[in-house]
């Protein structure tokens, strides 16, 4: 039965590539209006759990819901994802891409994305392709942020940018996340992001073994979450 | 969809161009050239050089041909295989939606560039040949278009499109299900070997359709015809049969009456309709990026 106060529930849900298991019995649920780290390192399973929840990978079993809904076109409109990619179409001007999310999401706020772009130091004429990888992350984090989605779901968005612009990355997802939407990071970058987190969950081979709200388990274990993941992954 | 067919047009827009003006350039040098070898209506013939220039300017037409269809099926083929299709199937759209709209993108730059070729040669032969008058030229373009259009004409060409809508419909299934199937990003090829076996598959399926179902109908006044007595329907008049891909099982008459096989053009529009339900299907519920 779907509670009504999750934005994203996860029943044993499991991925498997050929023998490989990228998930195994995966269990998550997530509440509204917060802003959870699914915590790992490389190869965890975090990128195929992201996945699945946006609909660009299928389940081998299990059920994943977001807001009510099984992921498919009903849940991208109300999801505002940033893959661990370049994914902007190569022939496209940054003018182009704020086009495309205008015109596909009701949701995208054009004024948010000036003040954001101005803040990244992008210009509307510039070309994606001949973009630094991280002012293309910057780009690809304008637009996802510029949406007013019910669900935000961001893949590593500091892995591999430079430290000012990994801190730019991190000024903007603290002061343009929308209060009442709900927000997933993955990453194993965890002592610059652990501040945002209200929630974590740790994975390894594909399984959650560990999580809770990030205050308490500081509390708890009378350490950080960054000395928490290392004592776990270390 | 209207919306994504918008972003499919500038995302190909610069490239067709290009084929376009490669096909206007060689055209104009094929026909110039030609035109030089004929003095006072008398071969003269080329030189080895012109020659050469020749082959180049024919290689170029066929080369830009080629190229657009590849740019074509490969602007399909990138969505499944590079990052794009992070963008593309994270958009609020259905797979039916993505792939109408690249289907019909597809078709757009395909009937421009036949249609632009053939109006631009056309009118170059008229001012190469009948001399640069403008008011012949007027008067050709005026022609073409008072060109009378016969129903085997249109015939042909609705048969030429589906036929076509049919191929290019086969190939994005063909690169869908090997997506699908072979996980191996590196065995890229494996969709042509498919797209070569489905092929196969459907036209030995359609004339199995026109045996199945062996009655015709006469397209001119509906008339229902057994196969058995097709000969004597058409008396000796049975000049053209087209038997290519889904047109298999249409005769048409020198004298102009066209009958189609009831069985081979149902099986036909349903075979098109299943794989476009099918290549949706696919592209919207199992592809893993």
């Amino acid at each position: 039965m779907y509670d009504v106060d999750n934005i994203v529930e996860i029943k044993n849900l499991t991925k498997s590539y050929g023998r490989k298991l990228a998930l195994d019995n995966l269990n998550l649920n997530i509440k509204k209006g917060k802003v959870v780290g699914i915590l790992g390192p490389n190869g965890s399973g975090k990128t195929t759990l992201i996945k699945i929840l946006v609909g660009i990978l299928r389940q081998t079993k299990g059920e994943v819901l977001i807001n009510g809904y099984k992921p498919g076109v009903q849940t991208k409109s109300i999801v505002s994802y940033l893959p661990d990619r370049n994914f902007l179409y190569e022939w496209m001007k940054v003018e182009d891409a704020i086009e495309m999310y205008k015109d596909f999401y009701a949701d995208f706020d054009e004024k948010k994305c000036d003040d954001l772009l101005q803040f990244m130091r992008l210009e509307r004429d510039m070309k994606v392709n001949s973009l630094s990888k991280g002012m293309k992350e910057k780009l690809n984090l304008t637009l996802v942020l510029s949406r007013k989605a019910k669900l935000y779901i961001l893949d590593e968005p500091i892995a591999g940018v430079d430290p000012v612009a990994r801190d730019q990355i991190l000024d903007a997802i603290i002061n343009n996340y929308e209060e009442n939407s709900s927000m997933i990071i993955t990453t194993h970058l965890v002592r610059y992001m652990e501040k945002i987190f209200d929630e974590v969950a740790f994975i390894s081979d594909g399984k959650i073994i560990l999580e809770g709200n990030a205050e308490k388990l500081r509390e708890d274990k009378f350490m950080q979450i960054d000395d928490l993941y290392k004592e776990i992954f270390g | 969809m209207l919306k994504y067919m918008k972003y499919e047009i500038k995302g190909t827009y610069r490239f067709m161009l290009a084929i376009i003006l490669t096909v206007i350039g060689a055209s104009t040098g094929l026909q110039v050239y030609g035109n030089k070898i004929f003095v006072a209506d008398s071969y003269v013939g080329p030189n080895p050089t012109g020659i050469l220039f020749l082959a180049i300017m024919g290689f170029l037409i066929f080369g830009a041909f080629i190229s657009a269809l590849f740019y074509i099926i490969g602007s399909f083929r990138k969505e499944l295989y590079e990052d794009r299709g992070y963008l593309t199937f994270s958009l609020p759209l259905t797979g039916k939606q993505i792939l109408g709209s690249k289907t019909l993108i597809a078709l757009m730059w395909a009937a421009l560039l036949i249609i632009i070729s053939l109006v631009y040669n056309f009118i170059l032969a008229i001012a190469l040949h009948g001399g640069v008058v403008f008011s012949e030229l007027f008067e050709a373009i005026r022609y073409l278009f008072r060109f009378k259009v016969d129903n085997v004409i249109i015939t042909i060409i609705l048969a030429s499109i589906f036929s076509g809508i049919t191929t290019l419909l086969l190939i994005y299934f063909s690169i869908a299900l090997s997506r699908v199937t072979i996980k191996n990003k590196k065995i890229g090829g494996m969709w042509f070997i498919i797209f070569l076996v489905l092929n196969s598959i459907i036209s030995f399926l359609t004339l199995m359709a026109v045996e199945a179902f062996p009655f015709y109908l006469d397209l001119s006044n509906f008339n229902i015809i057994r196969a058995s007595e097709l000969t004597n329907y058409m008396g000796y008049n049975m000049g053209l049969i087209m038997s290519t891909g889904s047109s298999t099982g249409m005769i048409i008459t020198s004298d102009k009456n066209i009958v189609l096989n009831i069985g081979s053009a149902l099986f036909s529009i349903i075979t098109a309709i299943g794989i476009f339900f099918g290549t949706s299907y696919l592209i919207e519920r199992k592809i893993d990026l």
